[in-house]
């Protein structure tokens, strides 16, 4: 596979706060990649870094196999910018069509992909509006415009959906679901559910360090993270995680008693993961807990197959880190 | 892989020109533009061309003000070139502090020009707008210098020639001064948030460089020289026999290549946040 965005050793400092700390990864083409860290983790810093807004102190920076300071990513590499606005003296589409001409696009093909990126974000009635008539979530989505004209190989994403409500923030998501196979996306968010849509990889951003995980819809990643925490051996399991609107009694116990079931741990008020080995029957574990509930008139919420990322977050914040990482 | 690439800089160019022509704000700063220089025109040029060029006491005032050091200016043949041109070398320095202030300060501000540095070189966007600025500010003053000439051939006709060669004398000489306050005002952009810090630092430097260098001579004996920083400076010594003395250029071309050399050293290196 071909690596579109190399770090190598990458320091970065302001002032005494260190903010990126010996930072390595290799990103391939493909995938999307989420990134999630706390408030004031780097992930902008970083954003910025690999977009070459911001210098390194120390370390490299691969874009597309080229160093991000020879500018050959030029085109190529595409951003939204948290914060970052248009120009309010003129209009979306003089601004955009300006974007696509520096992208080498003539003036026909650059007006044609204009409209095409405002048809695919839904903003094609503004395109004669200046940009500060617009809500913020339509502004979001604008810049989700500019990054995707021509045609970028990466996409950087830095808190698409912050700030927004619901409805804007599903209408980025479904946006974001329909161009990732376009281009290579690193998403920078805290909305968890929707990198876990969208991304089935994920960058933890702790103190400097930054670890790639596999892909996490991949069973054994759930092994590489209990490895880390000390809870269960070394056999490769499987996940579910179970949520329940109430508490129910006797619900733990009555898990454990299932003949598949390797382990269940209380993640959170009313959600438990629970761990059996693989090679089971498909389904197995699936078909005895919905039997359990029926038995008993339970109500659940939600049966998700796999380990959700809110808890990988968790579990991160809690232990040293995820194993498994393909760092350089 | 091109070192530049001239489209790119060319595109970053025009769109300052299209924010002149086409933006509401762009049209206003333009009509306010020449509509205070036709007022120039029309009420103290023109007075002062009639004093110096027709009065019965022509002779009188043009000797009084050979005494104050504008003798060689009532020497040049077309007389509302030579009041435009003092005019001009007063007036227009201000204008286009004013006018090239917000180069690309409140772009960084805003974060727009990040949009940009997706697509563009740090270098290509500083030439583009430092060209589009500079080009904009050439074409004013070309408006100015032809209307001049229509004023100057509607007095009298015979001086078309002469004004020709003195208007386009006087055009080339002004452009070129004018150079090193838009790049001055560049390499500030780099530096300050916004437009109107921009135009604080330049008067703090107007004021603190001479000052500098008057301590350090006062004191020290040592000619630091930075007055040779600002733009603009020594008008009188600039005015020759028939028109702007154009060997004067020497010093603002060499101050425009320093100011938009640091521009672009410094910008290549400058964190945006």
């Amino acid at each position: 596979m071909k690596s579109v965005i190399r770090l190598n050793q990458v320091n970065k400092s302001f002032g005494a706060h260190k903010v990126l700390d010996g930072v390595s990864f290799d990103i391939e083409a493909g995938e999307p990649v989420a990134l999630v860290g706390a408030n004031g983790a780097g992930k902008t810093t970083l954003f910025s870094i690999i977009c070459g807004f911001l210098k390194a102190d120390s370390g490299s920076v691969n874009v597309l196999g080229e160093s991000v300071v020879s500018y050959r990513h030029l085109s190529k590499l595409s951003a939204l910018i948290q914060d970052a606005e248009f120009d309010p003296d003129f209009s979306i589409a003089r601004q955009l069509t300006l974007f696509a001409k520096l992208q080498g696009m003539s003036r026909k093909q650059a007006q044609m992909d204009v409209e095409r990126v405002l048809e695919l974000t839904g903003l094609k009635e503004y395109s004669r509006q200046k940009s500060h008539i617009l809500s913020h979530g339509m502004k979001k989505r604008l810049s989700i415009a500019q990054s995707l004209l021509g045609s970028p190989q990466v996409i950087l994403l830095d808190e698409p959906t912050a700030g927004l409500d619901p409805d804007y923030a599903r209408q980025i998501s479904n946006i974001l679901v329909d161009i990732k196979e376009l281009a290579t996306l690193i998403i920078s968010s805290h909305q968890l559910e929707q990198l876990q849509r969208i991304c089935p990889r994920v960058m933890f951003l702790k103190e400097g360090k930054v670890k790639l995980s596999d892909n996490f819809a991949n069973p054994d990643l759930s092994q590489v993270i209990d490895q880390n925490t000390g809870l269960v051996n070394d056999a490769q399991l499987h996940t579910l995680t179970l949520r329940c609107s109430d508490q129910l009694p006797g619900l733990i116990n009555k898990i454990k008693a299932l003949p598949v079931v390797e382990s269940i741990i209380a993640t959170q008020r009313h959600e438990f993961k629970i761990q059996y080995p693989a090679g089971q029957e498909p389904y197995q574990l699936e078909l005895a807990l919905l039997a359990l509930f029926a038995q008993n008139h339970w109500h659940y919420e939600q049966l998700i197959n796999g380990d959700t990322l809110e808890n990988q977050w968790f579990s991160q914040n809690g232990t040293e880190g995820v194993k498994g990482v393909k760092g350089v | 892989m091109k070192l530049y690439d001239l489209n790119r800089i060319l595109h970053v160019c025009m769109h300052e020109w299209r924010r002149v022509f086409v933006t509401g704000s762009g049209r206003l700063t333009l009509l306010t533009f020449f509509g205070a220089w036709v007022l120039l025109f029309h009420y103290p040029i023109r007075t002062a061309v009639d004093l110096i060029a027709n009065s019965s006491d022509a002779a009188v005032i043009r000797s009084v003000l050979g005494d104050f050091g504008f003798k060689q200016l009532l020497q040049w043949p077309v007389a509302e070139l030579s009041v435009f041109w003092f005019a001009a070398m007063l007036l227009l320095p201000f204008t286009c502090v004013l006018l090239s202030s917000d180069q690309f300060a409140s772009d960084r501000q805003r974060g727009t020009i990040k949009f940009y540095l997706l697509r563009t070189r740090r270098s290509e966007f500083i030439l583009g707008r430092f060209i589009g600025y500079a080009s904009f500010f050439t074409m004013l003053l070309m408006g100015l210098v032809l209307i001049t000439l229509i004023y100057s051939n509607w007095r009298d006709p015979e001086l078309f020639q002469l004004g020709l060669y003195q208007g386009m004398n006087t055009f080339f000489f002004l452009v070129v001064w004018m150079l090193p306050f838009m790049a001055l005002t560049n390499f500030l952009n780099v530096l300050m948030p916004t437009g109107k810090k921009v135009i604080l630092v330049l008067m703090l430097m107007y004021i603190v460089l001479p000052f500098i260098d008057y301590i350090a001579l006062a004191q020290w004996q040592i000619n630091l020289q930075f007055s040779w920083l600002l733009p603009g400076l020594g008008i009188f010594s600039t005015m020759g026999e028939q028109g702007p003395e154009l060997g004067n250029l020497i010093k603002p071309a060499w101050q425009s290549a320093i100011y938009l050399g640091l521009s672009l050293l410094l910008f290549r290196v400058r964190s945006l946040n």
